[in-house]
């Protein structure tokens, strides 16, 4: 195998090349704080308040929309006015409305995904690497299996096969992404077994799961969420792909990657499809940045400025 | 299901969204952008392609059946858009028995297919035994039919049962005539066990071995079929020497045709995609397609679709102009289940109403405070038809009236299987004949019949007067007349049945100006591309 | 990324003193992963086959008419020629017997041999892929390079706001976007698809129309092939540059930190030399690990992208397969895709070693 050699931190290159594939996070994987604050940042800043922006329009959507998102008019391919501020679709339905009340489904379902495959991930990842032995090959082996299919295409077998809905889009988003937390975890759980903490903890008689709580959850929490915060804007850009495709939410829900869909289907029509697209955008920058700053506060290394 | 072949003999219903690879998403082709397609003698037709075969005698999806019509001629064929009578081809005339069981046809002389060999009566013979022992999708409407020659120029077609419309079904592409000798040699064969030994397909889509106006260059199901003028055709040569078929999605036809200066044609834009063309273009139309809802019969599948008072009360809750207007220009409200463009379509004026009030009484009438049923449809563009906004708009004007749809796109296979498995509730699907006579309507959706049975509606759940005006049609030889029970039929079938139709939708040819003979036809190969011919 | 074999210890550092004989363990290590690649390959195929055959969805169905599917007949015979009639394990270990002789059966949709189709579909997805890669490479290293070296200043910023813009942004929006702008409002470029109808295709012998047009000296068919080629390969490679750019700035900020550029810099060498002689060295190692992972994000990327811009490759096959439920022309993708990945990562690892003396194979 390769080993990225130097780095005696990282005992899975392949947790770290999972990492990688993940915007990078690098070898180390716990670490002290020294990057400059959040709101010192100003991008990061700019992040949280979009970030912000956008859960408060999912709060409030009935308050921030002029419209019923579902509500069809005669008014069918209205432009951008007044009345309309971004236009209305094929059905007469209001764009701004759409869009407000899509930030309800792709915000939640993306927090949805991410935390069940942090779960199923971290859960097995955990087994894997206290276990170790047939365990931890199987497990690993399984991940190899996933990751060898690129993440949209098995996605897309797994709903076209179940048929597309909102819980069969987060099945298959969660079966394509809860490798990578197992990797991660697991290397955090061998990087402990070999720093004496758990040798320790057994020679003082600490059972297993007392240890995993006390010693290896705790020390694998940190690259954990940063992953998982960055895996957000990615599950966001997943999602919105798959019902792009026409296998995520039914109709006549408003999400997001079906309205850029719908408005694909006339290209004149710019609006219908723009301003989705860009609320997709937002919504996924918002998370990476936020992503990118939590994990300088962990590990400085990347932190910019230097 | 218990089904007889007999009465499947004629089938001819397509669901031809069966043959729709989810077509918004499946494009290929060339570009437009560089628009100066007219500079040499080629013809470019744009389409979204529905291709899987150019063999004749497995030959059943759209883009496949506007190629096979160039390259193999059938006995009888349709001229422009009429489809009302069928006119000479290979048989340069032919009789009909009084009983409507016996055809003879004359051969015409002198046809050679396209490596110089003369088409004779066995290679007739030999093609439609093909096309009825390979079993693939079009052998049903050959089904019941035996043929025979007696002697070179002279070939039989004898029908187990009456029936006046067998010449309509040797003008369609899959009759269309191969040379027997090549065939065989690359496998095919006309033997009963020919579903399993013919193996004549993967040459047959590459190789073309008819007698028609154009030959088969060159064959990418995913891509582009070219086609270039055969050289021993019999008729007048087509005015343009080569013919490229590409694949492209309804999109980019409609940003291709605007910036096309000649020779290129467009298939699928329709509806609203219509509307901002430059009139330079020409473009032809026939309202061929119908989209129905289908309510489940049987009390056991939904105590709520099977409801007759439930049935009227959606009928009533609909929004028909409406849903016309979805689709745009070249569409309307739906009459009957016959589309305008066949003979025995209900007339204008006859489409349901809405009555939101009405639908609300019957609803309260049968007793149902907001019924919510699952409304199932293949997720896929139809003509240029978004199905699942067509759908929306259904559960809109549902919920209106105090109905709830529950909205369930499907991939098209898993679609079709739910729906022939007869447990759904309620389904939306659009039809269109894949040859252009309505009788087989009747052999399929009259109660007890297979297309009813998955829609649970057996005769016992019918309605005696529908079963009747059903029988009435097929007992009538008289074309005239068959049209006209055709009429009543569907009468009685919007008065009592499962089906609610909601729309018919034109299928389009669109041409640039420099263009002529570019007619839609609903003859089942959308344009007669050898006819097309520059002013 | 698919790289390894057996799990290291924790801290198992290999120095270099410990290393056994690199030829030997260069063959023990290549026979480890060809075992390991056969065994993920069978996996994908049980994985695959489980999948399409225990949802809903006939390929019956999706094959004959309507008509046809009412005539038990018709439908006998397509089930038998389909081995549909076979048990389940059968037809498993059937379609595995004919993999052995490198045939990956028929596709139902299209019906050719899935061989056939993909000797078709992937040159195509190539002909996007290798000018993307090539591109994404070359500006992703040079742009993050300069990130790193102006780090903090305001190039660096902008390149980082830029960077994670395009890896925001989704891609089958970003195509649409291209091709109204490019396409629709200006006319610049083509629509979509490969080739202008004027032209026919070049006679095949890479599937690849720019270069076969090339090679057969047919410049204005070459020409028109590479217009068509523009707004995909922009879009591809404006996500594959914003991955890169990230890359190649935070491993090269690190390497910026070591002790022996900070030396290099403290004895007064021009920042010229110590880049040639240190960084870009440096440098490269990462930039070839993630090139294994940005091959990866562009396959993900051309089943959008291919599916907008008409791009008759691979992407749309597996879309178009995948929704049409056709099991060998899946499996046959899935096959393809897993092998082409566990072998860019192959490369990518030895490539490591032999650019950076300090990892080895172990």
């Amino acid at each position: 195998m390769t080993a990225l050699a130097p780095d005696p931190v990282a005992p899975d290159p392949k947790a770290t090349a999972a990492l990688t594939r993940r915007r990078f996070l690098g070898g180390r994987l716990r670490g002290r704080s020294t990057a400059r604050p959040i709101w010192r940042q100003p991008i990061a800043v700019a992040a949280l308040v979009i970030l912000g922006g956008w859960l408060l329009v999912a709060l409030l959507a009935p308050v921030v929309a002029p419209y019923d998102p579902l509500a069809q008019s005669p008014d069918a391919y209205a432009p951008p006015s007044g009345t309309h501020w971004f236009g209305t679709d094929s059905l007469g339905r209001d764009v701004f409305s759409r869009v407000v009340y899509g930030s309800r489904l792709s915000i939640p379902l993306a927090l949805a995904i991410v935390s069940l495959a942090l779960l199923i991930g971290g859960l097995l990842g955990l087994v894997a690497g206290y276990v170790g032995k047939f365990v931890d090959e199987a497990l690993m082996r399984l991940t190899d299996l996933v990751f060898a299919f690129p993440q949209i295409i098995l996605a897309m077998a797994v709903t076209a096969a179940f048929g597309p809905s909102t819980r069969n889009a987060v099945l298959a988003l969660v079966i394509v992404s809860w490798p990578v937390y197992a990797r991660v975890i697991r290397s955090a759980v061998l990087t402990m077994r070999g720093e004496d903490y758990l040798s320790a903890a057994r020679l003082l008689g600490v059972g297993p799961v007392r240890a995993l709580r006390r010693d290896v959850l705790p020390n694998s929490v940190g690259p954990a969420i940063v992953l998982a915060t960055l895996e957000l804007g990615n599950a966001v850009l997943l999602l919105s792909a798959l019902s792009f495709l026409g296998l995520g939410p039914r109709p006549p829900a408003a999400e997001w990657g079906s309205m850029v869909a719908l408005g694909s289907q006339d290209l004149s029509m710019w609006w219908v499809s723009v301003f989705p697209g860009l609320a997709i955008l937002t919504v996924v920058m918002a998370f990476n940045v936020l992503g990118d700053a939590l994990r300088d506060r962990i590990d400085p290394r990347y932190a910019k400025g230097r | 299901m218990s089904v007889s072949p007999r009465r499947l003999r004629v089938g001819a219903i397509a669901l031809t969204a069966l043959a729709i690879a989810s077509s918004t998403a499946c494009s290929a082709g060339g570009s437009g952008g560089n628009g100066d397609g007219g500079s040499a003698k080629t013809l470019t037709v744009n389409t979204s392609f529905v291709l899987k075969t150019l063999d004749p005698g497995r030959i059943y999806e759209a883009t496949g059946l506007t190629a096979v019509h160039s390259l193999y001629d059938t006995l009888l064929t349709f001229k422009g858009a009429d489809v009302s009578k069928p006119v000479p081809a290979l048989a340069e005339s032919y009789e009909a028995s009084a009983d409507a069981k016996t055809f003879t046809f004359k051969l015409r002389e002198g046809v050679k297919f396209s490596d110089g060999t003369p088409l004779t009566a066995d290679d007739v013979v030999f093609s439609l035994n093909r096309l009825k022992n390979v079993k693939a999708s079009p052998a049903v409407m050959v089904g019941g039919l035996t043929f025979a020659k007696t002697d070179e120029r002279t070939v039989v077609v004898t029908s187990a049962t009456a029936d006046p419309n067998i010449p309509v079904v040797l003008s369609m592409p899959s009759t269309g005539v191969v040379n027997s000798k090549v065939a065989k040699e690359n496998g095919a064969t006309d033997a009963a066990d020919a579903a399993k030994s013919d193996s004549a397909q993967q040459y047959l889509d590459k190789n073309s071995i008819g007698s028609g106006p154009y030959v088969l260059k060159s064959y990418d199901p995913s891509a582009q079929v070219v086609l270039e003028a055969n050289p021993n055709y019999w008729g007048t040569k087509p005015a343009y020497g080569r013919v490229v078929l590409r694949n492209m999605d309804v999109q980019t036809q409609k940003l291709t045709m605007q910036r096309a200066s000649g020779s290129e044609i467009a298939l699928d834009i329709s509806g609203k995609l219509l509307e901002g063309l430059p009139d330079t273009l020409k473009t032809t139309s026939m309202q061929d397609t119908v989209y129905f809802l289908f309510l489940n019969a049987d009390p056991a599948v939904s105590p709520v679709s099977s409801n007759a008072k439930f049935n009227q009360a959606l009928r009533a809750a609909i929004d028909y102009q409406g849903i016309a207007g979805l689709y745009g220009k070249g569409a309307a409200p739906g009459a009957g289940l016959v589309a305008p463009a066949y003979p025995g379509a209900l007339p204008a004026g006859e489409e349901s109403k809405r009555d939101v009030a009405k639908a609300k009484a019957l609803l309260a009438e049968a007793g149902l405070t907001n019924p919510t049923v699952k409304f199932n449809y293949p997720a896929i563009t139809y003509k240029g038809v978004d199905l699942g906004t067509v759908a929306t708009k259904v559960q809109g004007d549902a919920a209106e009236a105090g109905i709830k749809l529950e909205l369930t796109p499907q991939p098209l296979t898993t679609f079709l299987d739910e729906m022939r498995t007869g447990k759904m509730a309620l389904g939306f699907t659009p039809q269109s004949l894949n040859y252009p006579v309505a009788d087989s309507l009747i052999n399929n959706m009259s109660p007890g019949q297979a297309t009813a049975l998955r829609s649970g509606w057996t005769v016992e759940r019918a309605d005696p007067a529908v079963v009747e005006a059903g029988k009435k049609v097929t007992s009538t030889l008289d074309l005239a007349a068959r049209a006209t029970a055709m009429q009543e039929w569907q009468r009685a079938m919007n008065a009592a049945s499962p089906y609610i139709v909601l729309a018919n939708n034109s299928s389009t040819v669109v041409a640039t100006g420099d263009l002529t003979g570019t007619d839609y036809t609903a003859a089942g190969w959308q344009v007669d591309l050898a006819a097309v011919g520059r002013e | 990324m698919t790289t390894t074999v057996d799990d290291a210890e924790p801290g198992a550092v290999t120095t270099t003193a410990s290393r056994p004989r690199p030829h030997r363990s260069l063959l023990v290590f290549l026979a480890k992963r060809v075992a390991i690649t056969a065994g993920l390959l069978l996996g994908v195929t049980i994985v695959t086959f489980g999948l399409v055959t225990v949802v809903p969805g006939d390929p019956v169905t999706a094959n004959l008419s309507d008509q046809a599917l009412n005539d038990p007949a018709t439908v006998a015979a397509f089930r038998e020629k389909w081995g549909l009639d076979q048990p389940l394990y059968v037809q498993y270990f059937q379609y595995l017997g004919n993999l052995f002789q490198g045939d990956l059966g028929i596709s139902q949709q299209t019906g050719r041999a899935v061989m056939d189709d993909l000797f078709q579909y992937v040159p195509a997805t190539m002909e996007l892929a290798i000018p993307t890669m090539v591109l994404a490479l070359l500006i992703g290293t040079g742009i993050g390079m300069l990130a790193a070296v102006r780090s903090g200043r305001v190039t660096d910023q902008l390149i980082r706001v830029g960077a994670l813009l395009g890896l925001s942004t989704p891609p089958f929006w970003l195509s649409l976007v291209v091709l109204y702008v490019f396409f629709y409002q200006l006319g610049l470029a083509p629509s979509g698809g490969r080739l202008s109808t004027d032209f026919s295709p070049p006679p095949t012998v890479t599937g690849m129309y720019t270069v076969d047009a090339a090679l057969a000296g047919q410049w204005d068919v070459a020409w028109d092939a590479a217009q068509h080629l523009v707004l995909p390969v922009l879009v591809l490679t404006s996500l594959t540059v914003a991955m890169l750019v990230r890359f190649v700035r935070s491993s090269m900020l690190e390497v910026l930190q070591q002790d022996y550029i900070r030396a290099a810099y403290a004895k007064g060498l021009p920042t010229r030399v110590v880049f040639r002689r240190h960084l870009l060295r440096a440098g490269l190692v990462p930039v070839i690990t993630v090139s294994g992972l940005a091959f990866a994000s562009l396959l993900s990327g051309t089943v959008l992208v291919e599916n907008i811009f008409g791009w008759p490759g691979l992407g749309q096959y597996a879309y178009r397969s995948a929704t049409a439920l056709d099991l060998p022309a899946i499996l046959g993708v899935s096959l393809f895709v897993a092998l082409v990945y566990t072998l860019v990562n192959l490369t990518v690892d030895l490539l490591y070693g032999l650019i950076d003396p300090r990892i080895r194979l172990s």
